[in-house]
């Protein structure tokens, strides 16, 4: 026996693997001991043990980049995530849900829905969440990853998901941040490393308790630690059940450092009515604006321009410009009412009632110069979206219907605001565009807003092309995904009553009434649940 | 009554990730009249309003064994998204029984039994002019096996200069050198080994670091079946067929069920897997026997844009006869036709150590096999890409994120039971099992 027969099996094979890099004419082949094998020529012979090694180390040996790493689990090296195994064990695995699966039915429905990006899968989810069953766990990837591009989907679908939701998506980077609206996320989020998961905590807490959670808050200001951003989103968190008794805590933020901070108390103390920051804010408006009406118009103007701020005035945010972009703040800063867009951005609305004018008289005055009567606009703009102000967005929406006043508004006020819309377009040019504006509403449309929009369809442009009719109901069948199921027969009645004039029309109103049908359809196999 | 398919399995029959979306879109009663199923005749039918004015017929055959689709569609796409829509539609149970086929059905299911009963009679005819003609087939054979003798001893000589003259020369693998020794394979009638030499490329440009390892592998690999080839003669018979296809000289379905060993048992399906191949699809059906505990292995192609015909709903358990290819290792095999039997709600798993066990004395009867199918008990995977089970025992996973999320998932960190494949790189999971019910990957 040489002495190669004592290599191992490792040794060998990179002995074997250098001379075929090199070539057998230049280096002899290594005696491959047990793994020899004969061949005619040394090529020939070092593939064949070559054969016979990579079976062997193919097999299983450890530690060869090729086979599989079967390593026995080292204990203790789960020992940094806490020194409670328990808890450690619970971070590793999602709670059990003892809620029912959703029936097998629901389920492959949901399966066609998320495969095809249904446009009804948000109001499938929120109905699905009804139900108080849960999803079953091979969706939810594809879920989520939907969900990734529509934030309004993720409560629904996180009610759905349960602890198996909230678990997968903190396993994911994408995902993480869905926890944040689990229904009852860990015990242990406040304790996280991750902010998002300390403000989903409190956020859901504060809905809980607001009071404990306010000490969490308050807490939390004594430790170092806390970057600013993080401090500034728990005093945004406090907007979740904001009462008087949060005052003294939000008045001391007024005095943080961070400018982020501040703009979030100053956000929140405005929208507390009888807040001592509301009563110093409302003096301020009243001694300095002076609103004056002839005929029907209106002027604001800024009575006394104070070039030099008080350092209260200052602390109130005065200035500060929290809306601004930089060159925004730039600008105003060279304007002798460079406070003006803070001061009305801050006051609360009501404050404007002494004046004994209505938001749409308002929104529609003017100023000494443009650059006031703008900063005023924007100023009742973020007011109103603070303040979350149903009257003033009403206001707003009849100017221009932006999205986020319309989330605003009540029931009644948006049925209201839809009929105007379609009224206003009732014309054979224009109604395209109402549907466009209504959807921008994000909710089903109301029951009358419907029947004005069905009974226009006659009297609408006569010689209607099939472009026009897809338009009319607005670009991806808006109609179809907006308006009530239970719809569903009066469509299907106006395509019979048009059918024989307007084919096209007919035809189309068809389609529509099918696609109603197929989420009524969809919505009563929830119920059954 | 024959169990109706879910939508999952329904999704996996789309050739493409744009037609299943396509299909999920008209999985909806909306655009569909006239639908049936006739459960006798396992047929689904309906009518799918189009673009055009008269609406799209659909025809599907359900039969698990069997699946055929016809639409009269333009589409090249196959099943086209018509056929997977009613496939879902009825899936969701939406489509009512009905015993009298449509006329236009009832043609379609004819002419398909025509052409059945032709082809088997085709067959039928094939072999008895074989069985006549002994000699000519045998010479036939002779004269195939020594073009590939002559073939392999080429291959042969190409791999023995290029180790003696050393692989470390970039060009020694590039396209250019390696395509004409796998074309010189193909006229001599080898193409497995073809395929083979056409992969080193790959193995060379994919292996990172490693590839000097990965190369010579191969290179043995195939230097081994070379001199198997020259001492067929010398080796049991069942090695002599694994020997074979290896080189890829194709089985004879008929032949098999005639002479294959056949074993009947209640086979649950464990899992399947799809593969794009040299301008097909090719399928993967595992299963296992209930009784006997034996594995097989079910392969279908399909060609290109098309779903392989043959699909087995994964967890199903059917009472039929399994046909096994003769090998060194039978795994390979063809499935008589079968009846569906009472679902087993979770297959009995073992631990990695008898995983890696299992593949090592595949390894030791075929050291061409690449994994060998296995059912893991208790196994908890991480998002690291890893598989945990009882014992401790660790092994990577070779999948795609969506698979592997979706393994997270129905895992939830808690143990579960997966089926894959064993190879010596990691395990490729396929099929895990939750709450009794069986998910794909």
């Amino acid at each position: 026996m040489n002495e190669a027969s004592q290599q191992t099996g490792s040794e060998v094979w990179p002995d074997l693997v250098s001379t075929a890099l090199v070539g057998t004419d230049r280096r002899t082949p290594p005696a491959a001991g047990r793994f020899a094998a004969s061949g005619d020529s040394p090529a020939a012979a070092l593939l064949s043990s070559a054969a016979l090694m990579s079976a062997w180390r193919r097999a299983g040996s450890a530690g060869s980049a090729y086979s599989a790493v079967l390593v026995g689990e080292q204990d203790g090296s789960d020992g940094s995530t806490g020194s409670d195994p328990a808890a450690a064990q619970a971070a590793r695995s999602a709670a059990l849900d003892t809620r029912p699966l959703l029936p097998t039915a629901t389920s492959a429905r949901l399966t066609a829905l998320v495969a095809s990006r249904s446009e009804s899968l948000p109001e499938y989810l929120e109905a699905a969440a009804k139900t108080g069953c849960r999803a079953p766990a091979e969706l939810l990837p594809p879920l989520f990853d939907y969900a990734r591009g529509s934030k309004a989907v993720r409560a629904d679908l996180m009610t759905l998901a349960g602890p198996r939701g909230t678990w997968l998506a903190k396993q994911n980077q994408q995902w993480s941040t869905f926890t944040r609206y689990a229904s009852a996320p860990d015990a242990d989020a406040w304790s996280s490393d991750k902010p998002h998961e300390r403000i989903g905590y409190l956020t859901w807490f504060r809905g809980k308790d607001p009071a404990a959670a306010r000490v969490l808050v308050e807490e939390a200001w004594e430790q170092p630690g806390h970057a600013a951003e993080t401090r500034a989103s728990y005093v945004e968190a406090l907007a979740v059940g904001l009462g008087p008794e949060d005052e003294p805590f939000l008045e001391s933020a007024l005095d943080d450092k961070s400018r982020q901070v501040r703009a979030e108390a100053v956000r929140l103390l405005a929208t507390l009515p009888g807040s001592r920051f509301a009563d110093r804010m409302a003096a301020r408006l009243h001694s300095w604006v002076e609103v004056a009406t002839e005929g029907d118009a209106v002027l604001v103007t800024v009575k006394d321009q104070k070039l030099q701020l008080t350092e209260d005035e200052v602390r109130d945010g005065l200035g500060e410009g929290w809306v601004q972009t930089e060159d925004e703040r730039r600008l105003a800063k060279m304007q002798p009412a460079y406070w003006f867009e803070d001061l009305i951005a801050a006051t609360p609305l009501a404050a404007w009632e002494r004046f004994g004018l209505s938001p749409a008289q308002l929104l529609r005055s003017t100023a000494a110069n443009r650059w006031e009567a703008a900063a005023g606009h924007r100023g009742w703009r973020s007011a109103t979206l603070r303040q979350r102000d149903a009257a003033w967005a009403e206001a707003f929406c009849a100017v221009n219907a932006a999205s986020d006043m319309l989330e605003l508004l009540p029931d009644e006020a948006a049925e209201r605001w839809c009929l105007g819309v379609v009224a206003d377009h009732r014309s054979q040019y224009s109604i395209h565009s109402a549907p466009i504006i209504l959807a921008r509403l994000g909710r089903p449309w109301p029951d009358p807003v419907c029947e004005a929009l069905l009974a226009a369809i006659p009297k609408y442009l006569p010689n209607a092309t099939r472009n026009d009719v897809a338009r009319f109901f607005g670009m991806d069948n808006l109609a179809g995904r907006w308006m009530p199921p239970s719809f569903a027969p009066a469509v299907a009645a106006k395509a019979d009553e048009i059918r024989a004039e307007q084919p096209l029309w007919a035809e189309d109103l068809d389609d529509l009434a099918a696609m109603l049908r197929d989420r009524a359809l969809m919505l009563a196999e929830l119920d059954v649940v | 009554m024959a169990e109706r398919w879910t939508a999952a399995q329904v999704n996996s029959l789309a050739p493409d990730a744009p037609s299943q979306k396509a299909g999920a879109k008209l999985g909806v009663p909306g655009p569909w009249s006239d639908t049936g199923y006739q459960d006798s005749g396992r047929l689904l039918w309906g009518d799918c309003k189009g673009s055009g004015s008269k609406p799209y017929q659909v025809t599907v055959s359900v039969a698990d064994s069997d699946t055929a689709y016809a639409c009269t569609c333009p589409s090249r796409k196959f099943p086209c998204k018509h056929a997977l829509g009613l496939l879902l539609l009825w899936a969701a149970g939406s489509i009512a029984d009905s015993e009298t086929l449509p006329e236009r059905v009832q043609a379609w299911a004819d002419s398909r039994r025509d052409r059945a009963e032709k082809s088997a009679a085709r067959s039928a005819a094939k072999a008895e002019k074989a069985a006549a003609d002994p000699e000519g087939a045998a010479k036939r054979a002779a004269q195939r096996a020594e073009r590939i003798g002559n073939g392999l001893a080429d291959l042969d000589r190409w791999l023995t200069d290029q180790v003696a003259a050393g692989i470390s020369d970039s060009a020694t693998l590039s396209y250019s050198a390696v395509d004409p020794v796998a074309k010189r394979l193909v006229d001599a009638q080898a193409p497995g080994v073809a395929n083979r030499v056409r992969s080193l490329t790959s193995a060379r440009s994919s292996s990172g670091d490693s590839w000097p390892d990965a190369v010579l592998t191969e290179f043995a690999r195939l230097h081994l079946l070379c001199e198997a080839w020259s001492r067929l003669a010398d080796l049991p018979p069942a090695m002599q067929d694994t020997v074979r296809r290896r080189v890829g000289i194709s089985v004879d379905a008929d032949a098999v069920r005639r002479s294959g060993e056949r074993v009947a048992d209640r086979w649950h399906v464990l899992g399947t897997r799809d593969r794009a191949a040299e301008k097909l699809t090719e399928r993967r059906i595992w299963l296992r026997g209930a009784q006997s505990g034996r594995l097989a292995m079910l392969l279908a192609f399909g060609a290109m844009q098309q779903a392989p015909t043959l699909a087995l709903p994964v967890g199903a358990v059917y009472r039929a006869e399994m046909v096994f290819h003769s090998e060194a290792l039978p795994l390979r095999a063809q499935m008589e036709s079968g009846e569906v039997d009472v679902v087993i709600a979770e297959p009995e798993g073992g631990t990695l150590q008898e995983a890696a066990d299992g593949f090592a004395a595949a390894l030791a009867v075929d050291p061409w096999q690449e994994g060998w199918p296995a059912v893991v008990a208790s196994a908890v995977p991480d998002r690291d890409g890893e598989l945990r089970d009882a014992e401790g025992c660790r092994v990577p996973l070779i999948c795609d994120e969506p698979a592997l999320w979706r393994l997270l998932a129905v895992s939830g960190g808690h143990p579960v039971t997966v089926f894959g494949d064993y190879t010596d790189a990691g395990f490729e999971p396929l099929t895990v099992w939750s709450e009794g019910a069986a998910v794909a990957l």
